[in-house]
């Protein structure tokens, strides 16, 4: 008995879950609605319903039924679904295509679901005549592309040139390259060698062509120099261009055309076959009158395990112009198997060369040679031309580097020095920066503290600041820790500013201390978790955000909320929200009060998600985003009243961490730059 | 030495050399970068994401790179980006144009998925080096030709998978690979549920948005504000809801710890919510299962704690941002590195990019990977919509005997945009 009970609760349970087909046409709203999202279930059962639900008056309810026809059409393909259905579907589908009573955008997804379920030869013929109508051209294209009826294909080819008076013949040209069968290819084919938006089309389409008609006719437009065509040819030849002999020719033939793309792709080509001539073609575009070509020749060369090859190059650069010796300076001392001597006698003549390519070739050789003498470097610090001083700073840093590496520590931090002072390039002196940070030399400090502030150099000079200060712990503590909150408060890489407050901490400054000193907001209320399944309540604050009374709970929905008091943690002031609210799609408040003495503010804040901001009840921020904590990601400038000021913040969760951090720092005065973060 | 050899002798006794053999096979069309240069960055999309503090804040903060451009649809973006660069980035608003610069020899793509694809593989084909967000695609058509591209151009290829950088998620899987917590037999993965908005009617579109442009290769709707900036991702024609959004983050994990990552499942099938008067189009609630190689089962599912949990035969580990649990936990007396199996590793996603652009090796979530974690989340798409079991040959990469399903891993782009 017990067990017949059960069986019948169970399979009451089950009839109650099951969406039963009358609901669709309900007179209450909240039952139609509550099938909707489940009709495609019912299979074709549930069309007749959701052809009215098109037609309702609430857009939601039309749009549901939408989705749940897009969703039946699919579950209609299945090989078991019962005999007969998925043409009845399709019938279905396609008299309410016809319905002008339906918004244009209703009735083009009706079209693409149609495509999807539609089996039948003359059943292309409803896309057929959707192709001229201006309201559904698009979506019968979309269709007839996805479409797995052969006579689809047929009205492509034949709109290829009779395009009608929609839609273009290139729209159906990319439609044909989606399907790559032969006749599509050779409809493409008779169409690609103009130079108009078809025949480009038309080329993007055969390259991923099997046939070789397609071949043929993208060789062709490789010969006229249409625009795509030697990259369309190249991609050709690599998926179907026969075997390596084969593709080799078509390559050659690539690489005698007129146009750089046709010389690339053919140089590509070449190296993927490892064809035995390639070093001299390679040699022989160095000259290429095209940067690129040149470029592409030159990383060959360098690339090339040719045990001869060093010799024969070396013996070639008397020949060349000032520009390819240049290169081939460059490809000597990158193959790494040139005679030092040999090599070093050509790079000191480069770097007193009438030509500045030359000069600044041999000063990247000379900075990356083992026998580097920074002496002859220094004077080209002052060189006439902007590019050869960036090279010889760069090669001093290398040369530095190296001697620092070796234990000829002054003669390196001198020259690290000199290129910090003269290099023009602030990503040479970022360079040397960091090596002066790794050879702790406190001797620099001087050196650094004007650079701190500008953009390129802040954070080589933080993170070279908190190397420094390791480097004095032992002997000057106090110093020390003046060096490490410069940095901790400069630095926006987290990396620093972290490593930065754990040399603090082992100097005896908590965390939360610095965090308090920095001026990060660290004592808080918080509220929450607030359900936000919408994502639209961001900016809303169901209180009077100029006055929080954190004793009083806050009505959301049916229930009473309390807030809670927290403190942040760490040396950047970081709420973790997450641990009292691990729900996704919620939001949390927070409130904190402050002192100010007057005059206009920055407010630092970072939040995971997106968050909004009220100081004394004005939004000044409402930020939607979804993002990870970058602390002061946001810098809001305020003017705070002088004495208490309330700072409430509303974050969003939308997955993952839920956190923010807040820091407040006093505006810097006209035309001087704000200090820290 | 001799230095006689004339350039046609020279010529003559290259052609006469043996066959030589090419050390690369990667093409260098791009600019060549001195070791010292700075690396030349180009951002495509900078709403909240390309514009913020995880793309460009962070860019503009490392000294080996220079942002040079930014590019976005709307152009009020493109203005605040410009401001962000205090100038010194160009401003535009198509990405064909940033690509045509020669000072851009990398780019960042943080659009609408719907975008990734061109985007990428033009950028690719321009010479450039890619960072793209995840997930990769929007169809698995779309990957495969993304992957195509970064090989024959030779580019540097990062998706911005970013937990493969980060030393718990590395950890959790050399667990799992080096056998600690026995045999592997299931795996969940909680993405969360995906949201719903009340209807909202159609707009004027804003005079500093192109919405054509923004549509792209999708379908012509009209402006609707919650199609958007950022809410995109709950409508398939731009992406693939929570599914997407997520799974290219836990689903990559899960095939890193299975070492499915150039693979995929055998078979899916899966249900899905989708509320009646919900705006957006993605499912809301989804239970996604998936059978990997092994036997290995797979949840994935929009409730629960969000993370990946693997239980084995002796154990398990739960792996999410900022934790990491395992029973018993003397599992996690192992540290990451000290096991037979290494997994790569990247303590910084765009440093591991940037450091290959130079290196020319292999960034830790490569095309391949990209392109084979959005795969499974695109796969649990078709299942839940097609609500039957689908079986997936990952060779091929095409279903076993369903060519209505096959039709669904591809999608028909608006002309003039094609791939």
């Amino acid at each position: 008995m017990r067990l017949l009970l059960l069986m019948a609760w169970v399979t009451m349970r089950l009839v109650a879950q099951q969406p039963a087909v009358d609901d669709l046409r309900s007179t209450d709203p909240a039952v139609r609605r509550a099938l909707l999202g489940r009709a495609h279930e019912l299979g074709e059962a549930a069309l007749p319903g959701l052809a009215e639900a098109l037609h309702a008056a609430d857009p939601a309810e039309a749009r549901a039924a939408l989705r749940a026809l897009e969703r039946l059409a699919a579950r209609a393909t299945a090989p078991a679904a019962p005999e007969g259905a998925r043409d009845r579907v399709a019938e279905a589908l396609a008299r309410l295509v016809s319905d002008t009573g339906l918004a244009r955008p209703v009735r083009q997804s009706l079209l693409q679901a149609y495509g999807l379920v539609n089996r039948r030869e003359e059943g292309v013929q409803l896309l057929v005549a959707a192709l001229d109508d201006r309201d559904l051209a698009e979506g019968a294209l979309f269709a007839l592309q996805r479409s797995g009826v052969a006579k689809a294909e047929v009205v492509l080819l034949e709109r290829l040139t009779q395009p009608g008076p929609v839609l273009r013949a290139a729209d159906f040209a990319a439609a044909l390259g989606g399907r790559g069968s032969r006749a599509a290819v050779a409809g493409l084919a008779a169409v690609a060698s103009g130079d108009d938006a078809l025949a480009q089309a038309a080329r993007a389409a055969l390259a991923a062509s099997g046939d070789p008609r397609a071949g043929t006719a993208l060789l062709e437009a490789v010969r006229l120099q249409r625009a795509g065509a030697a990259a369309a040819y190249a991609r050709w030849l690599e998926s179907h261009g026969g075997d390596a002999e084969a593709q080799r020719a078509g390559y050659r033939r690539l690489l005698a055309s007129a146009g750089s793309p046709a010389r690339l792709a053919a140089l590509e080509g070449l190296a993927r076959l490892q064809d035995q001539e390639l070093v001299a073609v390679c040699v022989d575009l160095l000259a290429d009158p095209q940067p690129a070509v040149r470029a592409a020749a030159r990383g060959r060369l360098i690339a090339a395990a040719d045990q001869g090859l060093t010799r024969r190059l070396h013996a070639l650069h008397p020949d060349l112009s000032p520009q390819a010796r240049a290169e081939l300076l460059r490809i000597l001392a990158a193959r790494g198997d040139c005679d030092a001597a040999a090599l070093l006698q050509l790079v000191h003549a480069g770097l007193t060369d009438g030509a500045p390519s030359l000069r600044g070739a041999a000063c990247e050789v000379l900075g990356a040679s083992a026998d580097a003498d920074a002496g002859r470097l220094q004077p080209l610090l002052g060189d006439a031309d902007r590019g050869v001083r960036d090279s010889a700073a760069a090669a001093l840093v290398q040369v530095a580097r190296r001697q620092l590496a070796r234990g000829r520590g002054a003669e390196g931090l001198a020259g690290l020095r000199e290129v910090v002072r003269a290099a023009p390039d602030p990503r040479v002196q970022a360079q040397a920066v960091a090596l002066l940070g790794q050879a702790r030399d406190a001797g620099a400090l001087a050196l650094l503290a004007p650079l701190a502030e500008g953009r390129d150099l802040r954070e080589p000079v933080a993170a070279a600041r908190v190397e420094i200060a390791r480097g004095l712990v032992a002997r000057e503590p106090e110093r020390a820790r003046a060096v490490l909150r410069e940095a901790f408060l400069q630095a926006r890489e987290r990396g620093t500013r972290q490593a930065a407050a754990k040399e603090l901490e082992q100097l005896g400054v908590a965390p939360a201390d610095l965090a308090r000193e920095s001026g990060y907001l660290v004592a808080w209320h918080v509220l929450g978790p607030v359900p936000d399944p919408r994502a639209e309540t961001l900016g809303r604050a169901p209180f009077a955000t100029d006055a929080v009374d954190t004793g009083k709970p806050v009505r959301i929905g049916a229930k009473d909320l309390e807030w809670r008091s927290v403190m942040a943690s760490g040396a950047e002031g970081v709420v973790d929200l997450r641990a009292a609210m691990a729900q996704d799609q919620v939001s949390a408040f927070a409130v904190t009060t402050f002192e100010w003495s007057g005059g206009e503010a920055v407010l630092e804040v970072g939040s995971d998600d997106g968050c909004a901001v009220w100081l004394n009840g004005t939004r000044v921020q409402d930020k939607w985003a979804f993002r990870g904590l970058s602390s002061g990601e946001d810098q809001i400038a305020v003017t705070p009243t002088a004495g208490r000021n309330v700072l409430v913040l509303h974050v969003h969760q939308g997955g993952g961490g839920f956190e923010f951090c807040v820091r407040l720092r006093k505006a810097a005065p006209a035309g001087e730059p704000a200090r820290g973060r | 030495m001799s230095t006689s050899l004339s350039r046609r002798a020279f010529l003559h006794s290259a052609a006469a050399a043996v066959t030589a053999p090419w050390v690369r096979t990667s093409p260098w069309s791009g600019r060549r970068l001195a070791a010292n240069e700075r690396i030349g960055i180009g951002v495509i999309g900078v709403g909240d994401l390309g514009g913020g503090g995880h793309h460009l804040g962070r860019l503009l903060r490392l000294p080996e790179v220079e942002v040079v451009a930014v590019c976005d649809v709307d152009a009020q973006r493109v203005q605040a980006a410009v401001d962000k660069c205090e100038g010194r980035a160009s401003g535009h608003k198509e990405y064909r144009e940033l690509l045509d610069r020669k000072d851009v020899d990398a780019v960042v793509i943080v659009t609408p998925d719907h975008w990734h694809a061109l985007q990428a593989i033009d950028a690719c084909a321009a010479g450039k080096d890619v960072y793209c967000e995840k997930p990769l695609t929007l169809t698995v058509a779309e990957g495969r030709a993304i992957t195509a591209a970064a090989q024959r151009f030779g580019r540097v290829f990062q998706t911005g998978t970013q937990q493969r950088s980060d030393q718990r998620f590395r950890w959790a899987c050399e667990l799992v690979r080096n056998g600690r917590i026995g045999r592997v037999q299931t795996v969940t993965a909680v993405l969360g549920s995906a949201p719903f908005s009340a209807p909202e009617p159609d707009a004027e579109v804003p005079p500093h948005l192109d919405w054509d442009l923004w549509l792209g290769p999708a379908p012509r709707v009209p402006y609707n504000p919650r199609r958007c900036h950022y809410q995109f991702r709950w409508f398939y024609d731009y992406s693939g809801g929570k599914l997407t959004d997520w799974g290219a983050h836990h689903i990559d994990i899960v095939q890193w710890g299975l070492g499915a990552e150039l693979s995929g499942p055998l078979s899916v099938h899966g249900t899905g919510t989708w509320p009646a008067d919900n705006f957006f189009e993605t499912a809301t609630e989804f239970d996604v299962h998936y059978e990997y190689p092994g036997g290995v089962r797979v949840h994935v599912t929009s409730r629960g704690e969000n993370g990946v949990t693997f239980r084995g035969s002796e154990g398990e580990v739960f792996v999410s941002r900022g934790a990491i649990r395992a029973n018993p936990k003397e599992i996690l007396d192992t540290r990451s590195g000290t096991m037979p199996v290494k997994l790569p590793v990247s303590t910084d996603h765009h440093a591991d990019w940037l450091r290959c652009i130079r290196t020319r090796a292999q960034p830790i979530c490569h095309a391949e990977i990209g392109h084979r974690s959005a795969t499974a989340c695109h796969l649990g798409n078709i299942a839940l919509l097609l609500g039957r079991k689908l079986y997936w040959d990952a060779q091929r990469e095409r279903f076993q005997g369903d060519p209505d399903a096959d039709r669904l891993l591809t999608k028909p782009m608006r002309a003039p945009w094609s791939l």
